[in-house]
Formats: structure tokens, C-alpha cells, sequence
């Protein structure tokens, strides 16, 4: 269970670039909608980064918990990312693996899930989206909006509390962007899911949500 | 002098170079081998860990191996035959045709099997691998692996290492027994010979060292080639270009290894083991 993700001090910068993060503290709201706001090049991509623990930050903790992420041993460490699905932007999905195998790969991982069980969870989010045809179809054989969908599907699929989505909207219709927040609305009411953390380029508006948002400005994180 | 210099720093650069690509092999090796033990090997034998990583040890032994058997087939055949017949009429002549076994274990056996068929293995899997590694890192699937929380030295190169070298093996078994029975059958055609003869020149000439420096050679080579094809293909940064450099790389790193192994081992065999 997730109780509390606090960045303390945090910096982080690339090499050929300017510093993203100076010294920056927060806590992560919890238990809402978040929407992580940005610049272009204000640190929203490295941001999700580092909360999956892909990056290390030059300075600073990010704990869960309590705990430091990077201290974490190797058992907690995968409890953690098990517990937070993400989509982060230009992620591939397996490329030598159809689009059910990639959905039913963290459920046989992670749960053991027996293929019937696995056949009927899988198959009724993809009759949502109308992509069910391509069941059996690898990425390279499918349109990036189908893409992006299963990409989405899968960060769910194992029914974290958190999800982490980074630009989740991009390459998606109108129709399909409605569907993908009922999809997580449906989560929300009735899969465990209690946190929703949205770092996006562009911006969104559900106007029937209590968003919070975090401000990436000059280094520094604030709640706005 | 100062030429002199720049090539001894040269040199230098070079066995650095060397020794630290050795050592990320090694630590590639180690590390895969660790966490699929830690990770896998787990008291619920049917666990969903284990069942995952199941079809991907077999596709590569299928790729790897199956798919390798009719070119291994044709190349010990020819190298079966073409010794046999060459060997057979040089020792005819002497009247010494009862040491065909002895000179067949020694040099298809200890020397050619374990290298053609490691070849053959680099050619088709350990370029395909390095590859295949290589667009996983442009697409970021590694990225993906690593954020779902499967660990991909267990679940991507641990398969390709047991896969490959498993195959290995089974290949070179393979390539003593076609070179051995399909060598006689062609070798007989042109130069008789008695089948009992043959047969007991070998199993009167076949000791357990051989056997072990065959399997000691697929093993070691093996887990090196498939290590070094995997760590060129997770060298890849970021660009598709990068990949069909690695794949030569690869290439020229494993073959080279391999030659130094097989020679090695057949040093330490000569030098210590021969006399037991």
C-alpha cells in the first residue's frame, strides 16, 4: 500500500543540458487526480523518470514509504514498480510478441494467471476499445493509436494503486481520449486504483474531476 | 620517440579496451545467472516467473539448435567424409588403417566439432541476438521490461544464454555422430573400409577426457559467445544505426574469443589433463 512518495532535495540534470531538478521538495498528493504541468523541457518526462526509479537523482531522496527507493533490495524494489503502472511516452510495447502476449505478460509474471482468467480480463478491455481483432497482432502490425491503447491497458492491467501516465493522450482520437478516462474512472470506482498522476504536454480538462496540479518551473515543484 | 610513445599508448588503450569488455562479459554472465537463481528458482516450481521465461528458453533452443541442424548436418557430413577418406589412404598405405579412430577423436572430436559448430552457432544466433537486443534498446522494450518490474538479465539474457549454449552442446554431439557414421558411409564408397574396424578404432581411442574437454569447450565457448552477442546488442544507445554495428562487432568479438577458448582448453588439456 502506497502511503506516501516524497521527493526531499532533489537534483537532477543531463549531461548536455541545463539542471532539471534543483533541489527540489514535495510530497505527491495522493488519493487524486494529478496533473503535472510543465514547459516543454521543464523536467515532466524525467519527473515520471525518476519516480520509477529509471533514473538517479544526483541528489536528494525519493522515498515510499518512508523508505529510499534506491535503498530499496531488490524484492520491495519490485513491490514498488508492481504496485505504479505507467505509460511513459515513446515506450515500446514487445515487439516479437502479439498484443495479448504483451498484456498477459505482467499478469503470468506477477500473478500466475491461468490463461482462461487472462483471455477474459484481456478481452473485455479490448472490446471496450473495439481493438479485439487485433488480439493476435504484433505492434509492428497495428496503427499507433492501437499502440498507445494496449499501452495504457497494460499499466492497468495488473490493478495498481497508482498510475503514472506521461503524454497518455497523444496519438489518440477524441472518442478513444473520452474511453481512456472511463477506463480509469472504472478502475478507480472498482480495481483498487487510488492515485492518478497525468504529466502531460498538452492540457487536460475534466471539468467533473478535483485535480490537483504540480507546477515544474526553473527546477522546482510546486502545488498549484 | 615520441612515435614510439604514442603506439605503446596506443597499445595500452587497446588492452584496457580489451579487458574491460571482458569484464562487462563476465559481469553480464554473473549477473543473469544470479538473478534468474534468485528470482526463478523458487519453491513453487509452476510459478508464473518460471512459466514466462519457459517459452522464451525454448524458442531459443529451437532457433538456435533445431533450426541449425540440416547446415551442421551438411558440414559434418563433408568434414566427416573428407577426413575419414584422407586418413583411411594415408594409413592404408603405412598398414596402420586400426588408427583411423585415434586420429578421428583427435581431431574431429577434441578440435573440430566444438569449433565449426560454434561457427555455424555465431553466424546464425549470436548475430541474430545481438540484433534483436539491439532494436529492444531503440524501442525502449528494455525501458518497458525494466518499469514493469521484470528483471531482464534473468528474463532476457539468462534464455539466450542457457538456450544457446545448451544448443551448442546438443550441436557438437550432433556433428561427432553425423561426421562419424555419415564420414564412414561416404569414405566407404570410395575407399572400403571394414565398419568393425572403424568402430572399434574409435571406442578403443574415446576417454572420458575427451569427452569432458568436448563438453568443458561448448560450455565455456557458449556461455562467452552468447554473452558477448548479448552485451553488444544492450550496448546500443538510442539510434537504429548503432545496430547493424553491433552485430559486426559481435561477430568479430565472438569468433575471436572462440578460437582463443578452443585453443586454450586444448593447451590445458595437452599440458595437464592428457596424462590422467
Amino acid at each position: 500500500m502506497i502511503d506516501s512518495i516524497e521527493f526531499s532535495n532533489i537534483s537532477f540534470g543531463y549531461e548536455s543540458k541545463n539542471q532539471v531538478f534543483d533541489k527540489a521538495s514535495f510530497s505527491l498528493p495522493l488519493n487524486s487526480w494529478v496533473i503535472v504541468n510543465g514547459e516543454l523541457g521543464s523536467g515532466k518526462s524525467t519527473f515520471v523518470k525518476l519516480l520509477l526509479g529509471l533514473l538517479t537523482p544526483t541528489g536528494g531522496v525519493i522515498s515510499y514509504n518512508k523508505e529510499d527507493i534506491h535503498e530499496l533490495g531488490f524484492e520491495k524494489f519490485s513491490d514498488y514498480l508492481g504496485n505504479i503502472g505507467h505509460v511513459l511516452d515513446g515506450e515500446g510495447l514487445l515487439s516479437n510478441q502479439s498484443l495479448f502476449e504483451n498484456l498477459s505478460l505482467p499478469l503470468i509474471y506477477h500473478k500466475n494467471m491461468g490463461l482462461t482468467e487472462r483471455e477474459e480480463w484481456i478481452e473485455y478491455w479490448l472490446k471496450k476499445f473495439n481493438i479485439l481483432s487485433h488480439k493476435n497482432d504484433r505492434p509492428a502490425f497495428v496503427t499507433e493509436e492501437v499502440k498507445k491503447i494496449v499501452s495504457i491497458l497494460r499499466a492497468l492491467i495488473l490493478k495498481p494503486e497508482m498510475v503514472l501516465l506521461h503524454n497518455p493522450l497523444n496519438d489518440l482520437s477524441g472518442y478513444n481520449q473520452r474511453r481512456v478516462f472511463e477506463m480509469l474512472d472504472e478502475f478507480e470506482a472498482q480495481h483498487n486504483l487510488k492515485h492518478i498522476i497525468i504529466a502531460s504536454d498538452t492540457d487536460i480538462k475534466l471539468p467533473n474531476k478535483n485535480l490537483k496540479t504540480l507546477l515544474l518551473s526553473q527546477g522546482k515543484v510546486n502545488e498549484i | 620517440m615520441n612515435q614510439s610513445l604514442a603506439y605503446i599508448d596506443e597499445l595500452g588503450n587497446k588492452v584496457v579496451t580489451l579487458f574491460s569488455f571482458l569484464k562487462e562479459i563476465f559481469f553480464l554472465i554473473y549477473l543473469s545467472i544470479r538473478n534468474f537463481t534468485k528470482i526463478f528458482l523458487h519453491p513453487f516450481l509452476h510459478s508464473g516467473k518460471l512459466q514466462s521465461i519457459h517459452r522464451v528458453i525454448v524458442m531459443q533452443i529451437y532457433f538456435t539448435g533445431i533450426q541449425a541442424l540440416p547446415l551442421v548436418g551438411l558440414m559434418a557430413i563433408a568434414t566427416g567424409s573428407f577426413t575419414v577418406l584422407q586418413v583411411t589412404e594415408k594409413l592404408s598405405i603405412l598398414g596402420q588403417v586400426d588408427l583411423v579412430g585415434k586420429v578421428l577423436v583427435a581431431v574431429i572430436l577434441r578440435e573440430i566439432a566444438p569449433l565449426f559448430t560454434a561457427f555455424v552457432v555465431v553466424a546464425r544466433s549470436g548475430t541474430a541476438i545481438a540484433a534483436e537486443l539491439g532494436s529492444m534498446k531503440v524501442n525502449r522494450e528494455f525501458q518497458a521490461l525494466q518499469a514493469m518490474g521484470i528483471d531482464y538479465p534473468s528474463f532476457i539474457v539468462f534464455p539466450r544464454l542457457f538456450g544457446g549454449t545448451l544448443s551448442l552442446l546438443c550441436l557438437t554431439i550432433y556433428f561427432v555422430m553425423i561426421s562419424f557414421g555419415g564420414g564412414y558411409i561416404v569414405a566407404d564408397l570410395i575407399s572400403p573400409l571394414q565398419f568393425s574396424t572403424y568402430l572399434e578404432s574409435i571406442s578403443a581411442n574415446l576417454q572420458f577426457t575427451d569427452i569432458l574437454n568436448v563438453i568443458l569447450k561448448c560450455l565455456v565457448t557458449g556461455l562467452t559467445v552468447f554473452a558477448i552477442c548479448c552485451q553488444c546488442g544492450l550496448s546500443v544507445k538510442r539510434s537504429s544505426h548503432e545496430v547493424p554495428q553491433v552485430t559486426t562487432k559481435a561477430m568479430v568479438w565472438s569468433i575471436s574469443m572462440m578460437v582463443v577458448i578452443n585453443i586454450s582448453l586444448t593447451l590445458i588439456f595437452y599440458l595437464f589433463i592428457k596424462g590422467l
